[in-house]
C-alpha cells in the first residue's frame, strides 16, 4: 500500500485537531490529536490497509474524547448561560457580534449540552468532521442503523430546541418594537 | 435567522485558529517516538522528508536541552525532569467524587478502600471494575476493556460539613474479581443514579454522574 504514517499525519493532522478544538478547546485539543496520532502510531500495523484510515483515527480519538464528556458538557453549559465561549475563534470579536447571532450561538451551546453523549458524538462527527453516516459507524463501532437513528434524534431535538428559542427571541423582538416610543 | 440547524452548527466554532507549525512537530514527534510493534525501522537512505524535517530539528533540541539540564545541575542532582509528554487520564470530579487507598501484600495487589462522593442526592451506584490488556494509559483508554465485577451499592447522606450529596464506602478485592489479578491494567468505573432512575443509559443521561479511576496495575506493588 502506498499509504504512510507521515502521509495521514500530514492530511489528518490538522483536520483532528480542528474538529477536537472545537469540542473542547486549544489545550485538550493538541493534547488528544498528539496521543490519538501516538497511539494510530503504535497501532499501525492493526489499521486494515484496505480502509481508510480517517475513520478508525477519529474512533481513536472518540475513545479519548469519552473521558472528557463531563467538562465538554460544563464548557457548553457555561457559553449558554454566559455567552463566552471557551474555546473562542481566532479573530472573533464578541463585542460586534450581533445579537441574534450570539443568541442563536447560546441556544446551539445549550442544545449541545443537553443531548446525550452518544448522539452528540455522531452528530458533530457528522458536522465538524464531515464524516457520512457508514465512516461514522466504522469510527464508533456501531451498526449504521444506529447511527442513523442518533443522527436523527440528534438534529430533531435541535432543532425542537431552536425552533423554541426562536420564539422567545422573535417575542422578545415584537414586544420591544411595539414599544411607544 | 437560519432554520437550517445542521448549517448553524457546521459554522459553530468554526473559525478556529490553525495549530502553530511548532506544535505540530512536537506532535509529530512524540507520536513517532511511541515503540512501534511492527513497524518498519528508519533506514536513513529511506526516511521521509517530513521526518527529516521533524526529527532532527526534535533531536537537536532533545540534546540542547539535555546539555543544559546537566550543565544546570539538574540531572547531576537527581531532580526530575519534565517531558512535555500529553497524557490522558480518566476525567475524576474536582473534589473527590472517588478516592481510593491501594493496599499491596506480597508485590501484588490486595485490597482497594473507595469512597465515592457523588453529586446525586440518594444515590444507587453501580461500580465496575474492568481489565484491560494493555500495558499502557493511552492504550488502555483506547482499546477494548472487560467487566470483571460490579456492584451495585446505596450510598448514605454525608455529614453537613461534605459538599457531596451522597456517600459510599466499602473495599474491593482482586479475589472477587473475574479471572483474578491479572497482567494489564484496571480501572474502576461508576455511574451514580436518582432514585427510580436505570443504570442503562445513566451515563449519557442529565443529572446522572459517572467517573472512572486512573489506571492501575494489580500484579506489580
Amino acid at each position: 500500500m502506498g499509504r504512510s504514517f507521515d502521509q495521514v499525519f500530514e492530511s489528518e493532522y490538522r483536520p483532528l485537531r480542528g474538529y477536537l478544538y472545537r469540542r473542547l478547546g486549544s489545550s485538550q485539543a493538541d493534547e488528544l490529536a498528539a496521543e490519538t496520532f501516538a497511539i494510530a502510531y503504535r497501532r499501525w500495523d492493526d489499521l486494515d490497509p484496505s480502509r481508510p484510515a480517517r475513520p478508525w483515527l477519529y474512533g481513536i480519538a472518540a475513545n479519548l474524547l469519552r473521558h472528557q464528556w463531563r467538562k465538554e458538557r460544563r464548557m457548553l453549559r457555561a457559553y449558554a448561560r454566559s455567552g463566552k465561549d471557551q474555546t473562542p475563534a481566532q479573530g472573533e470579536d464578541a463585542s460586534v457580534e450581533r445579537a441574534d447571532a450570539e443568541a442563536q450561538k447560546r441556544s446551539l451551546a445549550a442544545a449541545l449540552a443537553e443531548l446525550r453523549t452518544g448522539e452528540r458524538e455522531v452528530l458533530l462527527l457528522h458536522a465538524w468532521a464531515d464524516m457520512n453516516d457508514a465512516e461514522i459507524a466504522e469510527a464508533l463501532s456501531l451498526p449504521i442503523g444506529t447511527v442513523k437513528s442518533r443522527l436523527h434524534r440528534a438534529r430533531k431535538r435541535m432543532r425542537n430546541r431552536l425552533a423554541h428559542s426562536g420564539q422567545v427571541e422573535v417575542k422578545a423582538l415584537t414586544t420591544t418594537s411595539e414599544e411607544p416610543r | 435567522m437560519t432554520t437550517d440547524e445542521m448549517q448553524l452548527l457546521r459554522d459553530f466554532r468554526n473559525d478556529i485558529p490553525a495549530p502553530d507549525e511548532e506544535s505540530v512537530r512536537r506532535a509529530y514527534a512524540y507520536a513517532t517516538s511511541q515503540p512501534r510493534a511492527a513497524g518498519p525501522r528508519l533506514s536513513l537512505s529511506r526516511v521521509s522528508p517530513l521526518r527529516l524535517r521533524v526529527v532532527l530539528p526534535a533531536a537537536a533540541a532533545i540534546c540542547a536541552a539535555a546539555v543544559a539540564l546537566i550543565a544546570t545541575g539538574t540531572l547531576a542532582g537527581g531532580g526530575a525532569t519534565h517531558t512535555p509528554r500529553p497524557t490522558v487520564h480518566g476525567d475524576q470530579s474536582p473534589g473527590g467524587g472517588l478516592q481510593i487507598s491501594y493496599f499491596h501484600s506480597g508485590g501484588a495487589l490486595s485490597s482497594i478502600a473507595v469512597t465515592l462522593n457523588p453529586n446525586v442526592a440518594n444515590a444507587s451506584v453501580q461500580l465496575q471494575v474492568v481489565h484491560s490488556e494493555a500495558t499502557s494509559y493511552a492504550e488502555a483508554y483506547a482499546g477494548s476493556t472487560q467487566v470483571v465485577f460490579q456492584k451495585q451499592v446505596s450510598t448514605t447522606t454525608p455529614s453537613a460539613s461534605s459538599s457531596a450529596l451522597s456517600t459510599w464506602s466499602g473495599t474491593l478485592s482482586p479475589s472477587d474479581w473475574s479471572g483474578g489479578c491479572q497482567s494489564g491494567l484496571y480501572q474502576i468505573k461508576w455511574v451514580a443514579v436518582g432514585p427510580g432512575t436505570s443504570f442503562a443509559n445513566a451515563a449519557s443521561e442529565p443529572g446522572n454522574e459517572v467517573g472512572a479511576s486512573e489506571w492501575f496495575s494489580c500484579t506489580g506493588s
